[in-house]
């Protein structure tokens, strides 16, 4: 799930940098840092805006100026039990890999549904149902995430397709035109309470005025895609990192 | 997705332990850390003043849980309220809600729990469970031996359907050749270089791996063996294609997409070194870890495979861009070919510094990360050093300038090969040719045993149905190649340095392998004698003279019957041409030996150069039994015929490795009883001579390994040991023989008759028992000589047994000696040179 996040950071500046737009070369600097890292529970996918930007202080001993910069950021917490839209990777027997932005998920076999079936012999390898659902690298498909692992700087995940409108998303698509139309609910994560100085991105996008209702995902596409008009860098940089960009219409 | 699992009471209680109460009954969900029963055991305290060491043991009596290893339904209890547990066993049946079967970073990837967390209750960890890593692109996916299992069932069902096998295929210098030499590019670029035909169908492709600034963004490029294209898509329709190659996983992917844009023919079957996880070797177990049955290897480094031999076809390797080698190889040791052209003095410097860095990472327990990360480095280097010393184009500058030699007959040597820029010569002579034809043979060989595969799986059908038990690849494809050489009996000749084992190496494997016999010596059962035409032993090639029928050929005619599987017609690649033409040669050059023999005496043996094959074998003649200052030659002869077998037993094994269950007590039991029989009773010789034949003949059985094991074992100081005897051998002793080379062709006409019963090795052992009385007489002679020095002096022994005359002066052993002579001399001569 996708976050409005306060974070604060110490950024170091070289003594050959100080001078009038000191304070540009910080934001630059923090920007350079931190956005697209992971710091092993969330990802840092954008930084909004900053403020608090400190005093600079010398460090005794390399000269080095120490700026202490509150900012604000979109993080990505993947959380056990959310869904999110990926795309697949690569296909073994086993399963199959996707990536979820920058989350690397495995569904394995036994999480996919029956009829959908490993078939070695295409070419490349597929899950498919040999009617409409062909699961290749590069297929955009719908997970649940049904475990998390955090490492350092890195985080794994499991997931499933089993499950209703889960798994190839041009099924799911048609699966929900037919059940709830247009109009789909929000899911507001339960988890989201859970880090309560984090801001459901819910919110935040009613607070940016936008207005529209649909599953969490699709809410994000939404909001990215606005985000990429209005604010610039962000849907640049979520494309970079990889999330599926679903302009609505 | 549940499975019943036994679960054993483990072996950290204290045994004997009492079964007090089962606090779950069968049908309780249990979780993991859950009491599930409780027992007692008694055990003894130390109580009482310790200081005044007024202490006893007093019994007690305690009380504990025991908590279940696993989440799941209670099936069944093995055991009951009141019993006593002697020891480990099994304790309960649990159905578990997940098996915990494929796993993905540390997490079940049926369930999505945490299997890297550590739990008191369970002995062994979760992500033991699934040990196994057999995905192509990911090692991080592991699966369990059961579902490991499972899933080589359908891979071989599927396979059988389509009457497929697998096969693993490697990239470098076995389908194409890499190069990252920026020449090629230029060569590519110019219509007017020699070398554009050759290289206008290079496919290129760029990589940025590696953070040294030069080989950043540097261009590969690929040529791939000529007819490639065919021969993977026919061998498509047989075999189910995989790489896997030493290079790194964009390198591996690069490539794949060059020889199979469609991904029609790998698909995502691909496997680089990132996810081998060895950087030394390649294991089919890692993509197939439960069946090899249906995987046949090409490679052309068998040595990468050490424990998948049988299942490899080794290819020729492919050198189009001469001298380049494979770009990926850096890590591995020294590759040990018929006929690589000699790879560059600082690879091969570079392989053994590897190997010594692997060794001393062993040694010190170095951290292997640090080690890998040096080779890492050291490979980087190694490109960067290709693409700027540009080997290819100082190859071609020096083939331009020999042409400009060849042109102007006056050395004109300065102008075209400093200016890379400068018109070249008209005639211009290519480095890089494209006349490969491995494939051809490669697909026949494959089609071959695809046929013979299937044959016998349907042979097999018929018979009864077929479970899981398919024909194993590996047996029929060392069937077919043991066609190929049957009935050969091949010695070599300058091939492998002295000192190592011909059974155990690369070509003395390969030799076996096809079928042939492998022989050390050259005698009368030889057929082939295979020499290196470059670097020829003089000596063995002198001994195969003797024997018209001895075909002498060259390497290539090795190199070429691996290739072909087939006895290729030997004419093109006799060592010595005239023989082609002249069929009574081989004697005629026997009989001139012999005439030469008598002016032997100050002639120098020195190394031979390069000559022509009429100098060369001049050369040779006079070369036979070398005198004079070569005086070690005589006393090795007489070490080595009793260190060195004669031939191989059946089974074509290494005589080493009888050692292993020979009984070494009992060999000096019998060495302890003969020396005392020596010193106490020595007058009665009829009875001992018998009493040692007897004994002889047990020692018949582990004789020949007894004496390969010295000779390999201790070369150097059996070395050593020669050289320090020849100075101590009596003048009379060789003169004697000398006598003895003299007379010998005529008798070595009259053996050629004999059966193979009288093979010299046979007769060498039947005298070993006149030599035992003998000893005995020299022991007696020289009592104060210490016991060493009695048994490894066979130079006084021998002149002993030859003096006394009564026991076995007869022509045959004459001729025995003579024979053992020539091909000592033979042997000695190849150490000679080769050094």
């Amino acid at each position: 799930m996708f976050f409005l996040h306060n974070l604060e950071r110490r950024v170091l500046l070289h003594p050959s940098y100080f001078g009038k737009n000191m304070t540009e070369l910080v934001t630059t600097k923090l920007v350079k840092d931190v956005e697209g890292t992971c710091t092993g529970d969330y990802y840092i996918i954008a930084i909004m805006d900053t403020f608090d930007l400190s005093e600079g202080r010398i460090l005794p001993g390399s000269g080095m100026a120490e700026f202490t910069v509150g900012y604000r950021a979109v993080v990505w917490r993947p959380f056990k039990g959310e869904v999110v839209d990926a795309i697949c990777t690569s296909v073994n027997q086993h399963g199959f890999f996707s990536n979820a932005g920058p989350l690397s998920i495995f569904v394995s076999t036994h999480s996919i549904p029956p009829d959908i079936q490993y078939d070695a012999n295409a070419t490349p390898p597929q899950f498919t149902n040999h009617s409409d659902i062909v699961i290749e690298p590069g297929t955009h498909v719908r997970i649940k995430i049904m475990g998390l692992r955090t490492g350092v700087g890195e985080m794994f995940a499991i997931g499933k397709i089993d499950g209703d409108y889960l798994g190839r998303e041009m099924v799911w698509r048609r699966k929900c035109t037919k059940a709830v139309g247009d109009r789909m609910c929000l899911r507001t994560g339960t988890a989201a309470s859970a880090t309560k100085k984090m801001t459901p991105i819910g919110t935040w996008a009613t607070r940016m005025g936008l207005t529209s209702q649909a599953p969490v995902s699709s809410l994000l596409a939404h909001n990215i895609t606005k985000l990429a008009t209005t604010e610039g860098c962000f849907g640049r940089h979520q494309r970079e990192l990889g999330f599926p960009v679903v302009v609505s219409k | 997705m549940g499975k019943t699992k036994t679960i054993r009471l483990g072996n950290r209680l204290r045994y004997p332990i009492t079964i007090v109460r089962l606090l779950k009954n069968p049908g309780d969900t249990v979780k993991k850390q859950d009491a599930l029963m409780e027992y007692s055991f008694k055990w003894y305290k130390e109580v009482g003043d310790t200081i005044r060491g007024e202490t006893w043991e007093e019994e007690q009596t305690t009380y504990a849980d025991w908590s279940s290893p696993s989440d799941g339904t209670l099936n069944a209890w093995s055991i009951k309220e009141g019993q006593v547990i002697k020891q480990d066993g099994p304790c309960v049946l649990i159905d578990e809600d997940c098996s915990h079967e494929i796993q993905f970073q540390g997490l079940c990837a049926i369930c999505g729990k945490d299997m890297t967390e550590a739990n008191w209750a369970a002995e062994t960890r979760d992500t033991e469970r699934a040990p196994i890593s057999m995905v192509h692109d990911q090692t991080n996916l592991t699966v369990s031996s059961t579902h490991a299992q499972k899933s080589e069932r359908e891979l071989q069902k599927r396979l059988l359907e389509s009457r497929k096998l697998s096969l693993v295929v490697d990239l470098d210098q076995t389908v194409i050749q890499a190069c990252i030499d920026p020449t090629v590019g230029e060569w590519m670029k110019d219509p007017t270089n020699p070398n554009y035909d050759s290289v206008k169908n290079v496919k290129t492709f760029q990589l940025d791996d590696g953070p040294h600034a030069v080989v950043r963004k540097c261009w590969y490029y690929i040529k791939m063996r000529p007819g490639l294209e065919g021969f993977l898509k026919r061998i498509s329709t047989m075999y189910e294609l995989h790489v896997y190659t030493m290079g790194t996983r964009a390198y591996a992917q690069n490539v794949a997409r060059v020889i199979d844009p469609e991904k029609k023919l790998f698909g995502n079957r691909v496997i680089s070194r990132d996810e081998n996880g060895n950087m030394y070797s390649k294991s089919l177990q890692r993509l197939f870890p439960v069946s090899t049955n249906m995987v046949v290897i090409i490679d052309d480094r068998s040595d990468v495979w050490p424990h998948n031999r049988p299942n490899l076809v080794k290819v020729t390797p492919y050198e189009f861009f001469k001298g380049i080698g494979d770009i990926n190889a850096s890590f591995l040791p020294k590759r040990q070919d018929l006929l690589t052209s000699a790879p560059s003095t600082n690879g091969v410097k570079k392989a053994e510094k590897t190997a010594d860095k692997n060794a001393k990472a062993v040694a010190t327990g170095k951290d292997t990360d640090e080690v890998t990360k040096e080779q890492l480095e050291e490979q980087q280097s190694a490109l960067e050093k290709q693409i700027n010393e540009r080997p290819l184009q100082l190859l071609q500058e020096k083939q331009d300038k020999e042409d400009e030699e060849a042109e102007k007959a006056t050395g004109h040597s300065d102008d075209s090969a400093s200016s890379r820029s400068s018109s070249p010569p008209p005639q211009r002579h290519k480095v890089l040719l494209d006349d490969d034809r491995e494939l051809e043979f490669l697909e026949k060989h494959l089609t071959q045993l695809h046929k013979a595969y299937y044959a016998s799986y349907d042979q097999k059908k018929s018979k009864r149905t077929i479970g899981e038990d398919v024909p194993d690849v590996g047996n029929l494809l060392n069937n077919l190649k043991a066609k190929v050489l049957r009935g050969h009996q091949i010695a070599l000749s300058g091939v492998l340095p002295q000192n190592t084992d011909i059974y155990r190496s690369e070509i003395g494997q390969q030799i076996t392998s096809f079928g042939a016999r492998l022989r050390s010596t050259v005698s009368k059962e030889v057929t082939h004698l295979v020499v290196n035409t470059s670097q020829p032993g003089t000596a063995k090639l002198n001994a195969a003279r003797r024997y018209p029928h001895i075909k002498v050929v060259g390497l290539e005619w090795l190199a070429q019957c691996f290739t072909e599987w087939t006895s290729v017609d030997e004419t093109p690649y006799l060592y010595f041409k005239e023989d082609v033409n002249n069929v009574g040669a081989a004697r005629q050059a026997e009989e001139s030996s012999d005439d030469n023999d008598e002016d032997m005496g100050g002639i120098e043996t020195g190394n031979t150069a390069p000559k022509t094959p009429q100098q060369k074998r001049n050369k040779l003649q006079i070369q036979l039994p070398p005198r004079g200052d070569d005086q070690d030659d005589d006393d090795a002869d007489d070490d080595e015929d009793g260190l060195l077998p004669d031939e191989v037993e059946e089974g074509q094994m290494s005589p080493i490795d009888g050692l292993k269950t020979f009984n070494w007590g009992s060999a000096e039991d019998e060495l302890a009883e003969f020396l005392a029989s020596g010193s106490d009773d020595d007058d009665d010789d009829e009875d001992m001579d018998e009493e040692d034949e007897e004994d002889e003949e047990d020692d018949e059985d582990f004789a020949p390994p007894d004496e390969s094991e010295s000779s390999s074992s201790s070369e150097e100081s059996s070395a050593s040991r020669k050289r320090s005897r020849s100075r101590s051998g009596s003048p009379a002793t060789r003169k004697r023989k000398l006598e003895d080379d003299v007379g010998d062709g005529e008798e070595d006409g009259n053996n050629d008759d004999e059966g193979e019963e009288n093979s010299p090795a046979k007769r060498m052992r039947r005298m070993k028992s006149a030599r035992g009385s003998s000893l005995r007489h020299q022991y007696e002679a020289a009592p104060d000589l210490p016991t060493p020095a009695v048994t490894g002096d066979e130079d006084g022994v021998e002149d002993k047994v030859e003096e006394e005359g009564q026991n076995f002066t007869d022509l045959d052993e004459e001729a025995l000696a003579a024979d053992l002579e020539a091909e000592f001399a033979a042997d000695l001569e190849a150490e000679f040179n080769s050094a």
